[in-house]
């Protein structure tokens, strides 16, 4: 039974390795990016907008890019190539879980992530930008949050590639979710130079455990009790996200028994 | 008890329309108009163990939406279907274990990924030993020679040897009913007669039953001694190949002559020219071919003669074409 997942996910870090030239211009396009967004940070600085020290903006967006990079998996591309195409018969053909196997291969995809996207620019952040090392237990905090992340981008991502059974494209969902996702989370500007108003609106969306949490993590300015805090929010995230997939899920598998894809 | 069994089976389709101009465009938002579409209508269908049957028709004359119901893909409308005693739709992954199925059109091997990595997933989806594994992909190396490419990724493959993975795939779990939709689509002649006969080796020796849609004749002469022919979702034929042959009592005399030939005979349902050659249609239950013969030959000057029987692309062209009614 489990041989079977384990199985996907061999298969989804093996297909990444087919794809190697994309990955090494996804870390070119991720370093730029770090550059690009040096540049204008370090202007805001000079120029005395910046209320916060300029050295925590740039650890917190290059962290952000390593949450980003590894565990920021998309469902979208897998469901709206077969929906299109309509080898999603394939899936359906065979004694697995369309949902387990998506969730099995995602999480090679994500394996191939880390080792080829996450680390190498947390590297670079060590090289250039004097990162510290988290105290071993926001360490491993920061691990485990990392990997509720990767839950809660895979659950919140599955539930809007359901909508592909209807739509039968993907690419708006998916670019949709994404933008959303990329600003609500802190990838792309910390979250704490928010002004109290608007920060609550962040508080209450899922998109701030995806990155703000883990990132918070590392940088120790979650420790203890506010650390499990986290981690606990991101847990009961990943239980609401699961129940609304499943419900979209039931939905589309209606469409797809009854209709026909 | 029959291994496949379909009693009073329907599957009905709705076809949503949009409606037309930007009012019915925004119209359909709130209330779409449809129609429905009898897919499958009333099929009755038993299958027994061992078989090979060859499942035709029309392209849209349901005979996907039958297998996507028999696999448990699909939901049927009403009717019931069983499957080595279990219901497909309901209990989908256990009849999955138990059944191979290729849909030509739409391949099931990873695109990026080499042959082989395509191979080693389904034997774990499938549970196969090592030790099966092996001896299985040998031998349908010997007649799909799978090896040539077997380090290839699938999109480097040609169409053909795509096809010889997807049979080969159909079949490494050894399962008890393998379904091929079109599994010959598009494919030469040489490597057609390969999956020929492979299918036929897995049917004969191994006595797995094969259910085959197809438009290739071929396919169906070679493999089928029993078709079963679908119209519009409803089932026109269901029996032996050489039997609908012979229902078409028709034949066709073809004569080479300069002559212009009229006959009036009974029996004598068409008569063509084209350069140099006169074809009749005649119905040998009317008027025998040796009568018809000695009446042309005593009128007409005539070089050489042949008689040709009906082959099975004309009638399958036929039933497509008029259905089966008018021809009893």
């Amino acid at each position: 039974m489990i041989r079977k997942y384990l199985e996907f996910i061999r298969i989804g870090f093996r297909e990444s390795t087919a794809y190697r030239f994309n990955a090494v211009m996804s870390l070119v396009a991720s370093i730029l990016y770090l550059v690009m967004v040096y540049a204008i940070w370090t202007a805001i600085d000079a120029s005395g907008e910046l209320a916060t020290p300029l050295s925590g903006v740039l650890t917190y967006v290059l962290l952000g890019q390593v949450v980003s990079n590894s565990v920021f998996v998309e469902a979208e591309s897998f469901i709206s190539e077969r929906v299109r195409e309509g080898t999603i018969v394939n899936e359906l053909k065979r004694p697995v879980s369309l949902r387990l196997q998506i969730y099995a291969y995602l999480i090679g995809k994500t394996l191939f992530n880390i080792l080829t996207k996450g680390v190498p620019v947390l590297l670079i952040g060590y090289i250039f930008l004097d990162i510290q090392t988290p105290a071993a237990v926001n360490l491993a905090g920061f691990i485990a949050s990392l990997v509720l992340s990767f839950h809660l981008v895979f659950f919140f991502s599955f539930m809007t590639s359901m909508l592909i059974f209807w739509t039968e494209i993907g690419w708006g969902i998916r670019a949709m979710r994404g933008n959303i996702q990329d600003v609500f989370s802190g990838v792309l500007f910390p979250l704490y130079l928010l002004p109290v108003g608007l920060a609550s609106l962040f508080d209450v969306l899922p998109f701030k455990w995806m990155a703000d949490g883990p990132i918070r993590i590392f940088r120790m300015d979650a420790t203890g009790g506010e650390m499990l805090n986290i981690l606990g929010i991101q847990f009961v995230w990943i239980i609401v996200l699961m129940v609304l997939g499943e419900l979209a899920w039931r939905k589309a598998k209606r469409k797809m028994t009854v209709q026909g894809g | 008890m029959s291994l496949i069994k379909a009693e009073n089976l329907n599957k009905i389709f709705r076809i949503y329309s949009n409606g037309e101009g930007i009012r019915g465009y925004l119209k359909s938002f709130v209330s779409r108009d449809y129609d429905e579409i009898n897919a499958v209508e009333s099929l009755d269908l038993e299958i027994e163990e061992g078989e090979m049957i060859g499942y035709i028709g029309a392209n849209g004359a349901g005979k996907s939406t039958t297998v996507k119901m028999l696999t448990g893909i699909l939901e049927p409308t009403s009717g019931e279907i069983e499957v080595d005693g279990r219901e497909p739709s309901s209990e989908r992954k256990k009849n999955a274990m138990n059944i191979g199925v290729v849909f030509g059109q739409k391949t099931q091997l990873w695109w990026d990924l080499p042959v082989k990595e395509s191979f080693k997933l389904l034997k774990e989806i499938y549970e196969v030993s090592d030790e099966e594994y092996e001896k299985r992909i040998d031998e349908f190396d010997e007649v799909l020679q799978l090896s040539d490419f077997w380090d290839q990724p699938v999109r480097k493959l040609s169409l053909g040897q795509k096809m010889r993975c997807e049979l080969a795939a159909a079949f490494l779990h050894h399962p008890k009913i393998v379904y091929l939709d079109e599994p010959t689509i598009g494919l030469d002649v040489a490597v057609k007669e390969r999956i020929r006969d492979f299918i036929r080796k897995m049917n004969r020796d191994q006595n797995i039953t094969v259910m085959l849609t197809t438009h290739d004749i071929g396919d169906i002469e070679d493999l089928c001694d029993r078709i079963v022919v679908l119209d519009e979702g409803r089932k026109i034929y269901d029996g032996q190949l050489d039997a609908l042959v012979n229902r078409f009592s028709s034949r066709r005399l073809v004569l080479e002559t300069d002559d212009d030939i009229e006959i009036g005979l009974d029996g004598v349902q068409e008569v063509s020219r084209t350069d140099g050659k006169v074809e009749i249609i005649f119905d040998r239950e009317v008027i025998s071919a040796s009568d018809l013969m000695q009446e042309v030959l005593q009128r007409y000057d005539v070089g050489d003669f042949s008689i040709k029987e009906p082959d099975i692309e004309l009638v399958v062209k036929k039933i497509y074409n008029e259905g089966l009614a008018e021809e009893n």
